[in-house]
């Protein structure tokens, strides 16, 4: 009786297996037949339909659901498969020569840069490429659609905007913040990274170990020993509002949810240097099949644009890329807006070190 | 006549090359060829040895501490699983307990739950802001809120959850015995410890041992527990390789702390099986008698036996209790380590029913950890039945091969597959598997490997030769002897592998995350996603309903399972 219904079910699964390669199958010989359009043409078709499978790390909160109603209701057929930012890197760079997914929504550009270096993705230009023009680097492949300051806040009850820390700095030179503050546990988050990179970056030393000198090396060391590691079972935004640790930092997006959860409106640092500031971009999977890419295309700029990117940033408190999208942020990521400076350091090195740094920290230091 | 048994040699014969064929095939396919090249890829970058991080990481401070508190919890931990879980097996079987049929479910119950999310929910019960330390404060404020960290919270922790393991193997065993044999001890006057310690014990050794080994494994490779419990003091050598074992540039890290690691289990294994040889197992019955449950005469001593028993049965349910309480919790609530019963919602249950995915990786992740649990377990029928019956060099290598899933971390196992068969290859017959729906399936099934053939390699020890003999000697075909003889007595076991298999596998999370197929997200995938940490603190309370379904889901199943293991158990008497 078990075996007949194991078998039944695996018979099942078979099925499906069966008619999936066979539609892949199908597509693939169509696809010779077609000749490459101009971008141009490609967006300005109707979407057909054809299947696309979106890996994203904006899905959760029920963010998918307002996806693929957004999306149906504008005549595409997608499948989401969410991921964290990391995964969803690793997984295309490592499918590059058999892709499973076709749009990738949500990593940063750093994360973007080695899906180009492995050859994974397609060029395209969206028809918004000009109102994201000056908020990242243009590589022709992935295109920003959120700015990703990390924003240093603090517990209103425990500080003023005079007694806060004024800079990263000052968390660790200054002795009545130790303690106080919560430093990065883990170091595979897009956010634990900047916060990272935003220290060492002001350290640079082509002579120094790895790229940073003993000085920034004893900095980055200082700031882990003083800080607080935020143990599993404690939340560090919780802790900020409570005032247990009353210093924590928060990407952007995060800032609008995490107030809701906590009840807390924190003091927002406004550092010295600027803050750690990435970009969250889209892109296009590198596909044999020219239809898919053609849909994903049209999907990824149907996406980015001004409405659909602004209605999904009114409700979940983005920092839009697409400057036509700007007046709908929410009220309080506007006034980040007006009031933040991205850190200017060279972020395209610290990007490219980063991996070492997080070894290097994570042997000898944290 | 002579004829005949140069026909059946022959046909013998055929069966032995294609099964040889096959294995080896399977196994260069599988198990070796994707393991080395992805070695090669990140040991010998440029084609030369990169000795620079086996220096940096023999070097670091950390690594050093972090490799020693694995292997001592994992010898710690070997022992306590040992003597909570032979404890928990005399109070289920041996001695006669008030309450055995609570008890049996209570000691089991840590099973269903996901070992993440159990750890989650015991630092929201002792952890910092917990329920019970929050309480506690409340009465003693001077109390250290970190109370429960540290090396004694991990050991507790892993000694509870891992002990339903143990148990569920060397159980088995004891029902091997023949109650004649202890009335034939006590009709000599032998006392009850010495029956304990020179016919029962004896008995279970083979169980014991297995079940030793991969207690120790689980605790040389702890990741969930330390990670949540450890606290800075006590910090242990998988979640770093994990961590290193993500990033590109750092994957060489972990594959030198994954041969460090891999080198301590081969020793262990080494020894253990040396042991293993040298002991000689009496077989103790042919004809058994059941045993019948022994009363404790001293009252003081039972009552404080019953007490304990029921204490440990309580330590390992009520965490389950509060997974199923915080589904129904708000995030802010649960951090805040407050219980507000009108607070109370469904709307976490809603979130994952009306997600884009809903119900369908339950579907996914059943159909995944079935087959593949069907699979495994049918295989290693064969293999340690092999492995046992010619006890040999070319067996030694097959066991050792087999073995390989064990020595490496499984994210490395997983990158490995995935970009040996990203193009048409030879060894797969020019299919490419990469991105397919299959290749999960193979992942899953490598992973289960070792450890379903060391469990049925133990059951198949515990059999006695001379059961088969007699069925020869009987007429009976090799066929015949194997499944009317042998197969039924290591059918307990067998089942209880493919439910552990199984419930195991419903959550897998390291190495479905990179071969799924996206129309086919898994459970662990969905459940992580929830848990990482750039998640708001509602998507992590996702963690518990899904635990929840896993636990309903795992529940089903065994019913099912044992529901016929009973049925034809009472068929047969």
């Amino acid at each position: 009786m078990k075996s007949k219904k194991l078998l039944a079910m695996g018979f099942a699964f078979v099925l499906a297996v069966t008619s999936l390669v066979g539609c892949g199958g199908n597509a693939e010989s169509s696809a010779e037949e077609t000749k490459e359009l101009s971008m141009e043409d490609v967006l300005s078709q109707d979407p057909t339909g054809e299947k696309i499978v979106v890996a994203t790390n904006n899905a959760a909160n029920g963010r998918d659901v307002w996806l693929l109603g957004q999306a149906e209701a504008a005549g595409f057929n997608i499948e989401i498969v969410q991921l964290g930012g990391g995964d969803v890197t690793a997984r295309v760079i490592s499918e590059v020569n058999n892709p499973t997914t076709n749009v990738v929504w949500g990593p940063s550009e750093d994360q973007f840069n080695s899906m180009i270096e492995a050859g994974a993705l397609v060029k395209f230009t969206p028809e918004w490429a000009e109102e994201v023009a000056e908020v990242s680097t243009e590589n022709g492949y992935s295109w920003p659609y959120e700015i990703q300051p990390k924003l240093l806040v603090c517990n209103p009850d425990v500080y003023t905007e005079e007694t806060a820390p004024k800079s990263y700095k000052d968390l660790w030179e200054n002795e009545e913040f130790h303690g106080k503050y919560a430093v990065p546990t883990s170091f595979d988050g897009n956010t634990n990274r900047a916060i990272i990179g935003g220290i060492l970056g002001q350290y640079l030393d082509e002579e120094g170990d790895l790229g940073v000198s003993d000085e920034g090396w004893d900095a980055i060391k200082a700031y882990f020993e003083n800080g607080y590691k935020t143990p599993k079972g404690e939340d560090d935004f919780g802790n900020m509002a409570s005032g247990k640790v009353p210093v924590t930092f928060t990407f952007a997006s995060g800032l609008k949810g995490k107030c809701e959860s906590f009840g807390v409106d924190p003091i927002i640092v406004y550092t010295e240097e600027g803050e750690p500031t990435n970009t969250n971009q889209i892109g296009v999977v590198a596909n044999k099949n020219q239809e898919v890419v053609e849909e994903s295309m049209r999907f990824a700029n149907w996406l980015g644009s001004a409405d659909v990117i602004g209605s999904y940033a009114k409700e979940n408190g983005n920092m839009v890329a697409n400057k036509a999208a700007e007046d709908q942020m929410a009220p309080v990521i506007k006034e980040v807006k007006e009031n933040y400076k991205a850190q200017d350091v060279d972020w395209a090195y610290i990007n490219s070190m980063m991996d070492e740094w997080v070894a290097k920290i994570q042997l000898e230091i944290y | 006549m002579e004829n005949l048994t140069k026909n059946y040699k022959l046909r013998r014969n055929i069966g032995f090359i294609l099964l040889a064929i096959v294995l080896i095939w399977g196994i260069s396919t599988f198990l070796i060829y994707p393991n080395l090249s992805l070695l090669k890829i990140t040991l010998f970058p440029d084609g030369k040895f990169d000795v620079a991080p086996v220096m940096q990481i023999l070097g670091s401070e950390r690594v050093v501490k972090a490799l020693k508190n694995s292997f001592v919890l994992a010898v710690c931990l070997t022992i306590t699983v040992n003597v909570l879980g032979i404890f928990e097996i005399f109070m289920l079987d041996y001695y006669e307990i008030k309450g055995k049929k609570w008890l049996n479910i209570a000691y089991h119950s840590p099973l269903i739950c996901n070992g993440m999310v159990l750890v989650t929910a015991y630092n929201f019960i002792f952890g910092s802001q917990g329920f019970l330390t929050a309480n506690m404060m409340e009465l003693f404020p001077n109390m250290n809120p970190y109370w429960f960290r540290g090396f004694g919270a991990v050991l507790i922790e892993m000694t509870f959850a891992g002990t339903s393991n143990h148990i569920m193997f060397v159980r088995d065993a004891l029902k091997n015995i023949d109650y004649q044999t202890i009335e034939a001890a006590q009709n000599m006057g032998v006392k009850g410890w010495r029956i304990l310690t020179k016919i029962v014990l004896p008995t279970l050794k083979p169980s014991i041992f297995a079940a030793s080994i991969l207690t120790f494994i689980v605790g040389v490779s702890a990741f969930a527990t330390p990670q949540v419990l450890g606290g800075e003091e006590f910090e242990t050598i998988n979640p770093l390789v994990m961590s290193f074992s993500r990033t590109l540039t750092t994957r060489n890290y972990a594959a030198v702390l994954a041969l460090f690691l891999g080198i301590i289990t081969i020793l262990v294994l080494l020894i253990t099986n040396y042991i293993e040889k040298k002991g000689n197992y009496i077989s103790v019955s042919k004809v058994k008698t059941p045993l019948k449950k022994q009363k404790i005469q001293n009252p003081v001593f039972r009552a404080i036996v019953t007490a304990l028993a029921h204490i440990f049965a309580l330590v390992q349910t009520i965490p389950l209790l509060f997974v199923f309480i915080f589904s129904f919790m708000t995030a802010g609530d649960l951090y805040a380590g407050k219980m507000v019963l009108k607070n109370f919602t469904v709307n976490n249950y809603l979130t994952v029913f009306n997600s884009t995915t809903g119900l369908k990786p339950v579907l996914t992740s059943m159909v995944y950890a079935g087959l593949s649990a069907v699979f495994v377990v049918a295989l290693m029928l064969i293999i340690a039945r092999i492995i046992t019956k010619y006890n040999n060099k070319l067996t030694g290598a097959l066991e050792l091969a087999f073995q390989i899933p064990w020595f490496l971390p499984v994210t490395l196992i997983a990158l490995g597959l995935i970009m040996t068969f990203d193009k048409p290859n030879a060894l797969t017959f020019g299919a490419t598997m990469t991105g397919t729906v299959y290749i999960m399936l193979i992942g899953y099934i490598i992973i289960k490997l070792p450890y379903t053939l060391r469990m049925i390699k133990a059951a198949y020890a515990g059999i006695d030769d001379s059961l088969e003999e007699a069925a020869k000697n009987l007429g009976a075909s090799t066929m015949k002897t194997y499944f009317k003889v042998i197969l039924p007595v290591v059918w307990p076991a067998v089942l209880s592998v493919f439910l552990l298999n199984f419930i195991q596998q419903l959550s897998e999370y390291n190495v479905s995350v990179f071969l799924f197929h996206p129309m086919f997200q898994p459970l662990g995938v969905v459940l992580n996603v929830a848990t990482s940490p750039d998640s708001t603190p509602e998507a992590q309370m996702l963690s518990f309903v899904y635990s929840v379904i896993i636990m309903i889901v795992s529940v089903l199943i065994i019913g099912f399972v044992y529901g016929r293991k009973n049925a034809t158990l009472n068929k047969r008497q």
